[in-house]
């Protein structure tokens, strides 16, 4: 059974198709477009470390799995998943996050080939303990080549000082003394646990035949028996762990990220956090400010500064990064201007203008084959409707961002800095 | 001027670019980072929204619209450019005409900036250095591009690419508004002018509004756009550089002044180390687990391919035997027809998939303005189609080494 899902904002609609086995599929055909890219997900990624299943004991496993899972996937008994399409001419990739892994291709032909090869090594795995240890070195390279970027150590660094429990506060791809203890067994463990079709979803996007993507599904999704899957929840605080981070690395001048901690929130309620402290967040740091204009004028800022927010299973936290000779004096700057915003709070105008900007963000990912694949596997692994991050931007209300700017606990914040050697 | 204009209605989106091609000669003791400096100055604000927050809530009222600049080498050319993103006038809310207004809103800042008297503001000229002065300092923080920095000085010496393009933290330090001026009034008047428009519209209106706001500038010596092969050193010469870092990043130049085989070329490269199965992947990643990345690919305008990877320090000297062993085992026995084969479906796919986006389908076309030539995707992919494997060995034979670089650890044995 297939269900039409429209979005009348954005002139969109999907098929959404649930497999007996358990996979969800979401689709959306682009008209006139060249190229398809199917993402096949599942909901498993490094902050699934400690689980029960079928309520048994409690498994933990090293840091890294999930990532060491990932590069492991594409090996098989005989040609591994780049060789076979290789000869297709699709190009293929994987990634992991704190809370699913991917993989995916990208094909102008051969679409059914190239979907049954992407089903057909995700639900094959195939490790040795040979295999296994020939990819050591390669991910510890991976490690270390991260390990000498200081844009991603002042991000790492900022986790690790807002989160206290949270295993978001380590890395995706572990250490190399963690990696160095995860074998074949525990690899099938864990593929075994959470590379379950209920737990898997497939989303297409570009110049494909839906009924085509059904048929590959209906020959290539396996049945699996179904068990209770439970990853262990943890408490965590609800201040952050740490005020200030700091390393020295060989930058030009003080790299900084602050990270302000919210509450754990979950699908819809994550949504719109989201949406709203994006908002919040241009309105008072954008380039539309006079916070963003006045410090860039008096040189603690320059243009490498920007504001987002960071989302996933669980977790929001709005954050700013940029270069500053200063970076204390930045954060001192930015728990002001909070505090005047929550004093006079901005206007409708600011804020219609903001959220015009971001829903043309939101809107302008579906006239790209990717970013349109993208945005419905993480529609579908937050358990929202595909189209629910446009909307949400459209529909955003100017007396709900008030109520998220009171929300806002400026002094809940942490400060990461990479200094100068 | 040249409007190039790409009409595809699977668009959601319009950009135009409007580019300008100029020498690396004199230019009156105009210096690269008095050029560098120019978009800077053109993207941050104008006469008419003379702050960059009042132009910046512009683009926010014509739904979140971007500009964006660059500023990098084509072929013996500087490319500056100025771009307008929006999205199209079918998505509006309100019904506004996005696309004739950030056109407007591009020529304002293009040709309407903020200065006088033969000099950009004061101020903003200021804050332009600061951001352009740490921008090329910053190149520190990540690895990968400060090899390529500092090999393009042992690689490409008496070239233009010896130096970065947007200048040194010196020459920044050096630019004053009226010689910032200077660089944009001759980018104006004596540079190559590209404009692209790629997305759904049909762009007659841009068009008349481009040509009109650009046909007022008095023109001059145009600086013609061309490209020129690298020269091959009579030695390879080897540099290593060392800083306080953990992974060593090491890049291997070799040169084929006398290539004009572009398709296999380009294939030659993708085997060698431009996919997931090329050598350098199943060979030097996949069963020696050296590293994480092997690649390589090669600048056609240059003639010249690269390749690089990132290491443990104390296997420098392994990886670049091995990169050199792959090379010569190509040379020697050539590829098979079924690596051949595999190159030619994903050059063939990359090909097709340009059409997807705005701006693969314009860098397709802008990419060949320094060729003197223009080659469609379809056409392209007929050449590609028809390359055998004695030509991609062929193209292989005539590469040489000319540059080993390394920026490695500090204090580690390279031996």
């Amino acid at each position: 059974m297939t269900e039409k899902i429209n979005s009348s904002i954005i002139g969109e609609s999907c098929i959404k198709y649930v497999h007996p086995c358990g996979v969800t599929v979401f689709m959306l055909p682009m008209k006139g477009y060249s190229t398809a890219t199917a993402q096949f997900s599942v909901r498993f990624g490094s902050q699934d470390c400690r689980f029960r299943i079928n309520g048994g004991e409690e498994i933990t496993i090293p840091d890294g799995t999930a990532h060491y899972l990932e590069h492991k996937l594409f090996e098989s008994e005989e040609k591994d998943a780049f060789a076979l399409f290789a000869q297709t001419g699709a190009s293929c990739n994987a990634g992991t996050s704190y809370d699913y892994t991917v993989y995916y291709f990208s094909c102008a032909e051969n679409f059914a080939k190239n979907l049954e090869i992407l089903l057909g090594f995700v639900q094959q795995p195939y490790f040795t303990p040979e295999n296994v240890e020939k990819e050591r070195g390669i991910i510890a390279q991976e490690i270390t080549m991260y390990q000498d970027s200081p844009n991603w150590r002042v991000i790492m660094e900022l986790l690790s000082g807002v989160y206290s429990e949270n295993p978001i506060k380590t890395d995706v791809a572990g250490t190399v003394e963690s990696i160095s203890q995860i074998t074949d067994k525990t690899l099938y463990d864990v593929y075994n646990a959470f590379y379950n079709p209920a737990n898997m979803y497939l989303c297409i996007a570009g110049n494909f035949d839906p009924d085509e993507a059904i048929r590959v599904c209906e020959k290539c999704l396996n049945e699996r028996k179904p068990l209770e899957l439970e990853t262990v929840p943890f408490t965590e605080p609800r201040e952050v762990a740490k005020k200030r981070t700091e390393l020295s690395m060989p930058v030009a001048k003080p790299l900084f990220a602050i990270g302000f901690k919210r509450p754990d929130a979950y699908g819809a309620a994550a949504m719109e956090e989201y949406i709203y402290y994006n908002i919040i967040f241009d309105v008072i740091f954008g380039d539309m400010s006079d916070f963003y204009t006045r410090m860039r004028d008096e040189g603690y800022l320059n243009d490498s500064f920007g504001d987002a927010v960071f989302k996933g299973r669980g977790y929001v936290m709005p954050y700013a990064v940029g270069e500053s000779d200063d970076p204390d004096y930045v954060l001192a700057e930015m728990k002001k201007e909070i505090r005047k915003f929550k004093a006079a709070p901005p206007t409708r105008e600011m804020f219609s203008r903001i959220k015009k900007a971001t829903y043309g963000d939101c809107a302008r990912a579906y006239g790209n084959v990717e970013a349109t694949a993208q945005a419905l596997t993480d529609a579908a692994l937050d358990g929202l409707a595909p189209f629910s991050k446009a909307e949400a931007a459209a529909g955003a209300d100017y007396d709900k961002m008030l109520e998220k700017l009171a929300e806002l606990d400026e002094e809940n914040v942490c400060l990461s800095v990479i200094r100068p050697l | 001027m040249w409007f190039n204009r790409i009409t595809d209605s699977r668009f959601k989106i319009n950009k135009i670019s409007v580019g300008f091609y100029t020498g690396f000669g004199d230019n009156g003791g105009l210096s690269r980072a008095d050029f560098a400096l120019v978009p800077y100055c053109l993207t941050d604000c104008c006469a008419k929204y003379p702050d960059y927050k009042s132009l910046s809530i512009r683009f926010a009222e014509l739904y979140g619209a971007s500009i964006s600049d660059n500023v990098s080498f084509a072929g013996n050319r500087r490319y500056t450019s100025v771009a307008i993103s929006t999205l199209d006038d079918r998505y509006a809310l309100e019904g506004e005409k996005l696309e004739r207004e950030s056109c407007e809103l591009l020529i304002e800042c293009i040709l309407r900036p903020l200065a006088a008297d033969g000099a950009f503001d004061a101020n903003l000229v200021r804050l332009m250095k600061t951001e352009l002065i740490d921008a090329i300092d910053s190149v520190i923080n990540d690895k990968r591009s400060l090899a390529v920095r500092q090999a393009a000085r042992t690689a490409f010496v008496g070239e233009p690419q010896e130096y970065p393009v947007n200048g040194t933290h010196e020459e920044a330090e050096k630019v004053t508004s009226e010689s910032a001026y200077a660089a944009y009034r001759h980018m104006l008047e004596h540079g190559h002018i590209e404009i692209f428009a790629v997305g759904c519209s049909g762009f007659s209106e841009s068009e008349k509004l481009l040509t009109e706001a650009f046909g007022s500038i008095e023109r001059s010596d145009i600086c013609e756009p061309y490209a020129e092969p690298s020269a091959l050193k009579p030695e390879p010469v080897e540099v290593t550089e060392r800083m306080p870092m953990q992974q060593a990043v090491t890049r291997m130049y070799f040169k084929a002044p006398e290539m004009n085989d572009r398709c296999a070329n380009m294939l030659f490269s993708m085997i060698l180390g431009g996919m997931t199965t090329s050598r350098f992947f199943e060979n030097i990643r996949e069963k020696q687990s050296l590293c994480y990345y092997c690649s390589s690919f090669a600048d056609r305008a240059k003639r010249t391919l690269v390749a690089n990877a990132g290491v443990e320090p104390q296997n420098v000297k392994r990886t670049q035997d091995a990169i050199m062993r792959e090379f010569s085992e190509i040379l020697e026995n050539g590829v098979t027809e079924e690596e051949l084969e595999q190159a030619k479906l994903e050059a063939l796919n990359d090909i097709t998939s340009l059409y997807d986006s705005v701006g693969s389908i314009g860098g397709w076309y802008l990419g060949q303005v320094t060729d003197g030539e223009f080659m469609s995707p379809e056409e392209y992919a007929e050449k590609i189609k028809a390359v055998t494997a004695d030509r991609v060995r062929a193209a292989g034979r005539l590469y040489k080494l000319d540059t080993v670089f390394t920026l490695c650890p500090e204090e580690v044995s390279n031996d």
